[in-house]
Order: structure tokens, then C-alpha cells, then sequence
């Protein structure tokens, strides 16, 4: 709470008192057709809302968390896929608030994922999945990670039309820990 | 040349490496069909679909013989522990061939991973003595045999995901009309230490547009 007044961005666990923030969000068709996440089912909200709160990082590869700014909830981070043996995990992370996406909000959640993924869990790297037409993230993880490689003509098209390409971004923790010496805590 | 460009350079192959790569590709495959005519008739590798029920046969050949890790994956590179892991994974209508018997194979390969909304697979493959040479009559049969498996299934992007380290096995795929789509840095940790993986995919020209 100390975080949330000074207006810092702070981290933490889902609880009930959450879905209905996480329900508006996820109706939101611009995050809908950004999400790469097999495990969120739009079609099972209330099951996908479970999830987010009662993943374990251990017993499930998963781990949900909300992202808070003065108090107010503005993203939401799931790891999934992680593991332990390699230790990475791919991380999906949307903003909530539409007019937060593409600002210095939106870094501060991707910065809230490095936070989570290499001083919370330890792990070495994090990576993202991004569609080819969702500008506004490639924009923002531009600026955080690094494009490690693009899956070409990667997703069919629903109608007849032109394959899209898939970006994936990686971070490494000595990239992340270099990163918040240069800023010094801005976030 | 800094590390970043270094990297970027990596990941993207340019107009011309592409165009020399498919040249090479086409020469190699000219070169096969020439001596495969000078032989007569054409000869086939003989592949053999694993059964469900041989395939915990097949999880202790690849315990005793595999040299590389089983089945680099961007999600969750599998070392499949037990031989149940293994066989529920292939149990799932996935594709798993093997050159020679079960028993004592010399090569196998498998279409895993379907993502059949998007009519792609990956692609795993090993020889377990030696890599056909690129160009080599058998690494052009093992490719058209990998093709008409993948077009059977309806598959029209395959990818790979391969250590860096194998060499040998990239040129191969290379030779096949696979494009390098980048490298996951230090993704897969493996023998005391974290390895980079190479991406390829190989894809219909339809697809590619």
C-alpha cells in the first residue's frame, strides 16, 4: 500500500474480488486478438479466471499476477510454460485500461514482468509471443526485449488472405538487471 | 560489427543468401535425381509408421543410441523421462518413422506439435550414425518422403528446432528449402550448460505467398 501511494507500480497475487476488472478486460476484442495463450479460454471465463488465481509456479508451470498503479489495476502478467530445468518461461501480458497501451504504463507492466520473472522466480530468460498486426505491442517490447527470431506465415488467416507472422522476443536476466541500472527505479 | 548487429544478422537471411540457398537447394536436388536416373529406377527409403505398441520399444533404442536431446521444442524442450512420457506424447496421432526396425533404427523422424488451425508441425529428425550429405540421393529421398507425410496431413509450414551445435543437421535442413527464422539465445539448458536454438521452417509456396 506504501508502493500504491507513492504511486509506484506494484505486483501482486489474483483474488475474487478481481474477475469482474479481468471479465471487462478479457471482453475487450483488442486483447482478445493479441492474446497467444492456449491456456486462456474466452469461451470459459470463469474456469480461465481460476486459473489465473490458483496457478502454482511449481505444480502447474504457471503463475497469474495483476499489476497495480496507484492502487488501480492496470495489466494483467501469466507465466506459462515454465521451466524449471532451463529456467525460462513465455510471458503474456496485456494492459488493461485501452488508453494505457502503448504508453509509459504499458512499459512499466512489461518492466512489472522482469521484476516478477528474475527477482521473484530467479529464472534466466522470459520470452513473448506477438502478433505481426498488433502494432502497439511490437512497439513497447521493441523498446524492452529483444526480437529473437520471427516465425513466418506463422498463423492462418480466418478468411482467404495473407498468412501472419509471429515476433518472438526474448529477455535474459543480466539484459533485464543491466536495464534497471540505467533507469534507476524510474518505474 | 556489434553484438546487436551480429544478432540481427543472424535472424534474417537477406535477398540473396535466400535466393543462393534455394539454388543450392535445386542443384542438389538435380544432382540426386541425375544419379538416381544413371541407377535406373528410383530407389525409397523404407520408412517404417511406429505403432503405438512399439513405441516404448523405440523410447530404449533412443535411450541407448540418441546423441542429441529428444525433441527441442520452443515451449517445453523434452527430455521425456519415462518411457510413459513418451508414449503419451506419440500416442496423440502424431507421426513417428523409423528407417530400419524398431528394434536397431539408423534414422527416424517425427511430425509433433500439431497446430492444425494454422496446418503446421515441427519437424525432429535424427540419423543416428551418420547425416546423409547435403545434395546426397539419400538426403533427397528422406526429404520427399518427410513431404509427402507432411502434405498428407495437410501440413503446409513445417518447422525445426535445432541446437546450434548441430551443425550438420542444419546444413542438411538447409539443403531442403528450410529458412533460419532466428536463434533462441540460451534457451535450453543441456549437459551442464544453456544452449542457443535455431529456428527453421520450411513452407508451401502457396503459404509463402
Amino acid at each position: 500500500m506504501v508502493d500504491a501511494a507513492r504511486g509506484k507500480t506494484v505486483l501482486r497475487r489474483i483474488v475474487p474480488g478481481d474477475h469482474a476488472i479481468l471479465r471487462r478486460w478479457l471482453r475487450d476484442p483488442a486483447v482478445r486478438a493479441g492474446i497467444e495463450d492456449d491456456s486462456i479460454d474466452f469461451t470459459r471465463m470463469q474456469e480461465t479466471l481460476a486459473l489465473f488465481e490458483t496457478s502454482d509456479p511449481y505444480r502447474d508451470g504457471g503463475l497469474g499476477l495483476l499489476v497495480e498503479r496507484r492502487g488501480q489495476p492496470i495489466g494483467l502478467i501469466h507465466f506459462i510454460w515454465i521451466n524449471w530445468i532451463s529456467r525460462n518461461a513465455e510471458a503474456v501480458v496485456f494492459v488493461g485500461p485501452g488508453e494505457m497501451r502503448g504508453s509509459l504504463a504499458a512499459a512499466a507492466v512489461v518492466e512489472k514482468v522482469g521484476y516478477a520473472a528474475f527477482r521473484m522466480l530467479n529464472l534466466h530468460k522470459i520470452y513473448a509471443f506477438i502478433y505481426g498486426h498488433n502494432s502497439t505491442s511490437l512497439s513497447v517490447f521493441k523498446r524492452v526485449m529483444k526480437e529473437e527470431a520471427c516465425l513466418r506465415a506463422y498463423i492462418k488467416p480466418e478468411s482467404p488472405g495473407r498468412h501472419e507472422d509471429v515476433h518472438f522476443f526474448g529477455m535474459l536476466a543480466e539484459e533485464y538487471h543491466a536495464k534497471m541500472q540505467l533507469m534507476k527505479g524510474r518505474f | 560489427m556489434s553484438r546487436s548487429e551480429k544478432m540481427d544478422e543472424n535472424i534474417y537471411m537477406t535477398d540473396s543468401d535466400r535466393i543462393a540457398s534455394e539454388a543450392m537447394r535445386l542443384k542438389a536436388g538435380a544432382q540426386a535425381t541425375k544419379a538416381r536416373k544413371r541407377r535406373g529406377a528410383p530407389q525409397q527409403l523404407a520408412f517404417h509408421y511406429v505403432r503405438k505398441n512399439d513405441l516404448i520399444k523405440l523410447y530404449e533404442t533412443f535411450q541407448l543410441s540418441r546423441p542429441e536431446p529428444v525433441f527441442v521444442d520452443i515451449y517445453a524442450p523434452t527430455l521425456f523421462q519415462t518411457p510413459e512420457e513418451f508414449v503419451d506424447y506419440f500416442s496423440d496421432d502424431m507421426g513417428l518413422w523409423t528407417l530400419g526396425p524398431v528394434s536397431a533404427p539408423s534414422a527416424y523422424f517425427a511430425l509433433h506439435d500439431f497446430q492444425l488451425e494454422h496446418d503446421l508441425a515441427n519437424l525432429d529428425f535424427t540419423f543416428f550414425c551418420q547425416y546423409p550429405a547435403v545434395g546426397s540421393e539419400k538426403a533427397c529421398l528422406f526429404w520427399e518422403y518427410v513431404q509427402a507425410c507432411a502434405a498428407k496431413s495437410g501440413l503446409t509450414r513445417l518447422q525445426s528446432f535445432m541446437l546450434v551445435s548441430s551443425v550438420e543437421k542444419i546444413a542438411l535442413i538447409e539443403s531442403f528449402g528450410f529458412r533460419k527464422e532466428g536463434i533462441l539465445r540460451e534457451h535450453y539448458f543441456h549437459d551442464g550448460r544453456l544452449h542457443d536454438v535455431a529456428v527453421h521452417a520450411w513452407m508451401t509456396e502457396e503459404r509463402r505467398g
